[in-house]
């Protein structure tokens, strides 16, 4: 199947794909899900540090140690592999893999449609922070945009590793939930350099004193997050490649 | 024979689970029914034909060439699957569009190829703006054979499409199928609705137990039947006046007349069906069909799996 000049769209998988979650998530209730997670964020961040003399440490506390430290990793890492493997089991995959599109391309697709699934919800609780933060007075524009940086940066490495981990078992919350433990936190915590394994080593130190505004940006850690992500994404893409899937099972052949 | 698909001793394990088993048979252009009870190995089989699966031994060949990894001949192939599952939150026109762009058709052109499939599945257009989730399953088979004649394939491959469809979905599809064919597309249709797949089908690919129990055109298949059954069904303008001429012969010992319908319980079964034209000479009464109850497709193959 091709065009009408008999030539293959380039990249047609990942843009079908795409366009495929962008209209599951544009239905009214994905919109009105949306628009709830904002404003409660936006509320309870409020309510948190309102009237507060220590505003800006506790703003500092929830976003770094509760929001990034802790939801964003066990949020991505149970949902990321949720992609590829509810097509498994509703079988919808079958439509997929009769198409003449190669298997990386359809896991880039479905990486990038978890992510966007992912950032659905990330997103509209972002927007509640920053704009919690902005109300309150305690985030000045720069710490905004590295929040936002760092954060997008976060959901997609871990939602690569939740992908990953989803190609190769249908356990991937299990193993996403352990995969925090052992790396987020075990190895987070050892120094000597095995720290940098750890994403939320890198985010904790992006977002260190962010709504202070006085720590520089240290590339380097985002460097670490976006090749941490990339060696699973990679590492997804063979084992969805190599992989026998048992359709409309949980079970891999 | 042209053939179209050709298997020779294809085996397919599923680790010790056996999905087919040194089968061989060739398909040709046309509509081809792939006929077998649950667990036959018909889903195998059209696993293996689009790609989805690799042989555990043997060859097979789709337009000459193998067809795992084969991105050139999966887009000949067009495949709807059994399971109902689609996704609900999506109209029907997103989803063809997506797959459409998938399969590699510029975005521009994917939604002319998504409307004229639609159109040609007889999808109602009253209803393409309603979310997947909401529709009938004779709905849903009309998406998902949309989806799979979209990018007009050469070989359209249905694993039981006539399930869940009212007697008159299931005529209406055949039509369609039938329709396909008169343009040039070959069908191969799985379904264990054996009695319409003898009206819409040229030939048969009959399965069970992981093995082909028979394959090639209904004729062909008929005369591997070596066994006839004594009961004959004659439908004729005059059932006791045929009967009475039949007995006077000797040729049968029973008879039930009920209006035009006549059957009959004959000594030598064979050698009458061979013979009948000849045996009603002499009678007054004309002769409509004659009927060997064993020579169903659906008999043949209760048989043949017994």
């Amino acid at each position: 199947m091709s065009g009408a000049n008999g030539e293959k769209a380039a990249f047609g998988a990942v843009k079908g794909m795409l366009y495929m979650r962008i209209q599951e998530l544009t239905t009214t209730a994905a919109l009105v899900r949306f628009a709830i997670i904002a404003a409660s964020t936006f509320g309870l961040l409020l309510l948190v540090g309102f009237n507060e003399s220590e505003a800006r440490e506790r703003f500092q506390g929830l976003l770094v140690g509760a929001f990034a430290l802790k939801f964003l990793p066990i949020f991505c890492l149970t949902k990321g592999g949720e992609t590829l493997r509810g097509e498994l089991k509703d079988g919808t995959i079958e439509y997929l893999w009769v198409r003449p599109a190669s298997k990386v391309e359809l896991y880039l697709g479905f990486f990038l449609s978890g992510f966007l699934g992912t950032m659905w919800i990330v997103g509209p609780a972002l927007i509640g922070i920053s704009a919690a933060g902005v109300v309150l007075g305690v985030i000045g524009v720069g710490g905004l945009l590295t929040v936002w940086v760092v954060s997008v940066c976060v959901v997609a490495s871990f939602t690569a590793l939740s992908g990953a981990i989803g190609a190769f078992s249908s356990k991937f919350v299990v193993l996403g939930i352990f995969y925090y433990s052992f790396v987020e936190l075990g190895l987070a915590s050892i120094p000597n350099g095995v720290q940098k394994l750890a994403v939320s080593y890198h985010a904790e130190n992006l977002l260190r004193g962010v709504t202070f505004g006085a720590q520089g940006f240290e590339v380097g850690h985002l460097l670490w997050i976006a090749g941490i992500g990339a060696v699973a994404l990679g590492l997804g893409a063979a084992i969805f490649s190599q992989s026998h899937y048992v359709v409309g099972s949980e079970k891999e052949a | 024979m042209n053939s179209i698909v050709k298997a020779e001793e294809l085996s397919c394990f599923y680790g010790v689970v056996l999905g087919l088993n040194n089968v061989s048979f060739e398909i040709p252009a046309g509509i081809t029914g792939l006929v077998g009870p649950n667990g036959a190995g018909k889903s195998t089989l059209i696993k293996l034909v689009t790609g989805q699966l690799a042989p555990s031994s043997g060859r097979l060949s789709v337009f000459g060439e193998k067809p795992r990894n084969n991105p050139k001949l999966l887009s000949r192939i067009g495949y709807c699957p059994e399971r109902e599952q689609l996704p609900k939150d999506l109209r029907p026109i997103d989803w063809l569009r997506s797959l459409a762009s998938i399969s590699g058709v510029s975005w521009k052109e994917t939604k002319t190829m998504a409307e004229a499939a639609l159109d040609r599945s007889r999808l109602d257009r009253a209803h393409w703006k309603k979310r997947i989730g909401t529709y009938s399953k004779g709905m849903k088979q009309r998406v998902k054979l949309a989806q799979a004649i979209m990018h007009d394939p050469d070989l359209v491959i249905l694993d039981e499409p006539m399930n869940g469809l009212d007697p008159m979905g299931r005529a209406e599809f055949g039509e369609i199928l039938k329709e396909l064919n008169q343009h040039g597309k070959s069908i191969l249709v799985s379904s264990h609705i054996l009695h319409e797949l003898e009206f819409l089908c040229s030939g048969f690919v009959m399965l069970n137990w992981g093995r082909v129990l028979a394959s090639g055109s209904q004729i062909e298949i008929r005369e591997t039947v070596v066994e006839w059954s004594d009961e004959i069904s004659i439908r004729c303008s005059d059932a006791n006046g045929l009967a009475a001429h039949l007995q006077n012969q000797g040729l049968i010992r029973g008879f039930l007349a009920e209006g035009d319908e006549l059957t009959v319980w004959v000594n030598e079964p064979e050698a009458f069906f061979k013979n009948w034209p000849n045996l009603f000479k002499g009678c007054d009464a004309d002769v409509f069909e004659v009927r060997n109850k064993n020579q169903a497709l659906s008999s043949i193959f209760e048989r043949m799996t017994q």
